[in-house]
């Protein structure tokens, strides 16, 4: 193409010091989720940017964060933001895994409405890159849905809702809605079950793609260290270290099963 | 006596004679007068086609008329006047930074030379900023008549010669092509009657009935004697006076200082208790702040809004800023949202609008292509004032680390907008912690009385021997749910939920 120009020209655009409007960075339309998986699943490769994407769960604090905090990592310049969530973060861990909890806002609603309008204003404003809310009401009006989605365009963050599984069947206007599902519970099969902590996840709909894709990610990454966690459950009581005895464990009273003896810890 | 000395001051006077009248509430169509000492003082076009006079005691007045309730009586409020004016003096204050109050009493003694309420403005300095005198002129009295004042200006190389100039001719406004000089204005002044200097100095009641008797009539005659004489026979006040109107004494002027705090108010005709009415008085105040800010390069970091009831109670609302302003809008909304969050309990009467917080502005750099950055760094604060406006600041909340041992220590919920440091320690990976912790421990059963299965080795925790000695064993544990992190209190032997991992 440039060879059509006049050579000045050319010659200009050639120059490394001069600046060209297509290199800015406006031209991103995701984020990715740092989950190669489900980046793969999405057309656009990540989460929308501008958009809203709906999460479903069974429960509140049911592994929203485990697909949640490689996009919160990358947040280090603007703020994140998060609407009545269901427990304090706890800061600590969350700066372990590597997120500035020094821009983290946390707002706290009292009403339906104010909980829409701080939602609305912190994703107009354009102060906060991400801005998660948990809806504890009852669903969104499809017209304030559409609200809150604008908002996120106009000021370029990503809206993330955290919906009960309940509203899965209802139709919404959310650029992106995923189901997540902790896998069936390995307690119940404690000893079959290879790999428990899994969060299964359905892209339920994508704008501009294909919908109906199942994966799985690993829940609870960061938190758990994983030789401490033990696939095989205790179901009774356990030997504690006696603080005044170290040398002897203490046996808390009417054991009901056996104890699984402390060797089954994988990683050893 | 020589006048010829060129003076290159050129004063403008703003007069307004019915001043009192100007500042009442407007009620078309009813008479309204201004009583001072039960005597009626101003009186608005209607109460003079009634055939009131001016010095005409209320009781007369009140008689003279067929429908004594129609009139509308004031009382002369001196104070408020003098706010007024220095109100005016603040929009003047946009022309040239030379503007005062006239005349200044400092005792209250002259208070009665003269009466009406002047302000003297030096242009000499800003007419080449304005663009020459008419240009001036001209802006300067638009700029008060959309304010809703309409003064009588006069122009002359003195505060006295302006005045005295305005006495003399009729005309509202100067209309002068060039500005004219001190020689153009001692020659208006010589047809000048006399009588007119008797509100100038507080010597005049000794010295004019003199003059006058000696056969002296006009300001030429006065002129026209030796000064020297003139000093021996009749006291230096007249020299000093004199002086004082051809400029070859300064008239020391008190400045107008525009104030660092901001405060104005507005009478409202009829109480309102529909709020969105509300919006247009409370508009143009935080107008006129965003002027006072703008004239000074100031900010405000808070303001102050007091509400006067019809049952005379009076109600406060303050706005903290996060990030100092000085535009209207985002005032306007912030003061509405506050409105609608703890709304007033009566119809209002009156408004004052305050603000004693102002900086100074800080200069911002703006970046040249905004989409490489100005965008991506927009600051949170404006977001925070909306958020606290309509939530109240404990909604909002942040968190700050400590180093403490107990997990609920770990960190501390603060006001959003609070600057925090910059923490550098981060606990190792090989412990387990939940991203999410409850405010409150939940009390669950034991683990072999039907709680949640404990997963892992122990983890000891003890602190706070010098209070309530703590020491719990935390686990992650794991229930219907997913996965927890639980703790027994070896004092106790209850055991808690205090986290999830979510």
């Amino acid at each position: 193409m440039n060879e059509s120009l006049p050579d000045p020209i050319a010659r200009l655009l050639q120059h490394p010091l001069v600046w060209q409007g297509r290199h800015t960075p406006g031209h991103q339309h995701s984020r990715p989720t740092g989950h190669p998986a489900l980046d793969e699943a999405l057309h656009l490769h990540g989460w929308p940017l501008g958009a809203s994407s709906e999460l479903l769960l069974p429960h509140p604090c049911g592994g929203e964060l485990s697909l949640l905090w490689p996009l919160l990592q990358q947040c280090q310049e603007r703020w994140i933001c998060l609407i009545d969530p269901p427990q304090l973060p706890f800061a600590p861990a969350w700066e372990r895994l590597g997120i500035n909890t020094r821009q983290l806002l946390l707002v706290h609603s009292r009403t339906p409405q104010e909980q829409l309008w701080s939602s609305r204003q912190a994703l107009l404003s354009g102060a906060c890159e991400v801005v998660i809310g948990w809806n504890r009401y009852h669903q969104i009006h499809n017209r304030d849905q559409r609200q809150l989605q604008q908002a996120a365009a106009d000021g370029q963050s990503i809206h993330i809702q955290i919906s009960p599984q309940q509203h899965q069947h209802n139709p919404s206007p959310c650029a992106l809605r995923l189901l997540l599902q902790p896998l069936a519970q390995p307690s119940l099969q404690p000893f079959l079950q290879q790999d428990p902590h899994q969060l299964q996840i359905t892209v339920l709909k994508q704008r501009g793609g294909w919908s109906g894709q199942t994966l799985q990610i690993p829940l609870h990454h960061g938190q758990l260290p994983s030789h401490q966690t033990a696939s095989a459950p205790r179901s009774g009581p356990f030997a504690l270290p006696n603080p005044w005895h170290p040398g002897q464990a203490i046996h808390p009273a009417t054991p009901t099963v056996a104890i699984p003896p402390s060797s089954s810890v994988p990683g050893h | 006596m020589s006048h010829s000395r060129p003076s290159r001051q050129l004063w403008l006077c703003l007069r307004f004679p019915h001043w009192p009248l100007d500042l009442l509430p407007a009620t078309p169509g009813q008479p309204r007068v201004v009583v001072e000492q039960q005597q009626l003082r101003w009186l608005c076009p209607q109460a003079l086609a009634l055939g009131l006079e001016p010095g005409l005691s209320v009781g007369n007045a009140l008689l003279l008329l067929e429908d004594p309730q129609a009139l509308q009586l004031h009382r002369r409020d001196r104070e408020l006047e003098q706010k007024a004016l220095q109100g005016v003096a603040q929009l003047c204050y946009d022309f040239t930074p030379h503007v005062s109050l006239w005349p200044q009493h400092r005792d209250g003694r002259d208070n009665d030379l003269l009466e009406c309420h002047q302000l003297q403005l030096e242009i000499s300095r800003s007419l080449k900023l304005f663009h020459g005198l008419p240009s001036l002129l001209q802006q300067l009295r638009e700029h008060l008549q959309q304010h809703g004042f309409t003064p009588l200006a006069s122009l002359g190389h003195s505060p006295k010669a302006a005045w005295l100039l305005g006495q003399e001719h009729d005309a509202p406004w100067p209309t002068a092509e060039t500005a004219p000089t001190g020689d153009n204005f001692m020659q208006q002044l010589q047809g000048l009657p006399l009588q007119a200097l008797a509100p100038l100095h507080p010597t005049a009641r000794q010295w004019l009935p003199r003059l006058q008797q000696v056969g002296m009539h006009t300001f030429q005659q006065l002129l026209q004697q030796p000064r020297r004489e003139l000093g021996q026979r009749y006291g230096t006040g007249l020299l000093q006076c004199l002086d004082e109107i051809s400029g070859t004494r300064p008239e020391p002027q008190l400045e107008f200082q525009p104030p660092l705090r901001f405060s104005c108010q507005r009478q409202l005709n009829f109480a309102i208790d529909n709020w969105s009415l509300l919006n247009y008085p409370m508009e143009s105040m935080l107008e006129e702040l965003q002027q006072f800010l703008r004239q000074r390069q100031l900010h405000c970091n808070g303001l102050q809004w007091r509400f006067l009831h019809t049952d005379r109670s009076s109600s406060e609302r303050q706005l903290q800023l996060s990030e100092p302003l000085n535009i209207t809008a985002p005032l306007l909304r912030l003061t509405q949202l506050r409105l609608e969050q703890q709304p007033l309990p009566r119809a209002v009467e009156s408004l004052m609008l305050e603000s004693e917080q102002l900086h100074y502005s800080a200069l911002l750099n703006h970046s040249l292509f905004r989409e490489l950055g100005a965008s991506r760094n927009r600051s949170i604060n404006p977001l925070l004032d909306l958020l606290r406006a309509r939530l109240g600041r404990e909604q909002l909340s942040q968190l700050r680390l400590q180093d403490e041992h107990l997990p609920e220590y770990q960190q501390q919920l603060v006001d959003a907008g609070t600057p925090l440091p910059v923490s550098h320690h981060t606990l190792p990976a090989s412990l387990p912690l939940p991203l999410w912790l409850r405010s409150q421990p939940h009390p669950v059963a034991a683990p072999w009385r039907g709680g949640p299965t404990l997963l892992s080795d122990p983890l000891r925790l003890e602190s706070h021997w010098w209070q309530t000695h703590q020491q719990r064993d935390y686990f992650v544990a794991r229930d219907p749910r997913g996965l927890h992190w639980v703790y027994c209190d070896r004092h106790s032997g209850q055991w808690f939920i205090h986290g999830h991992f979510s």
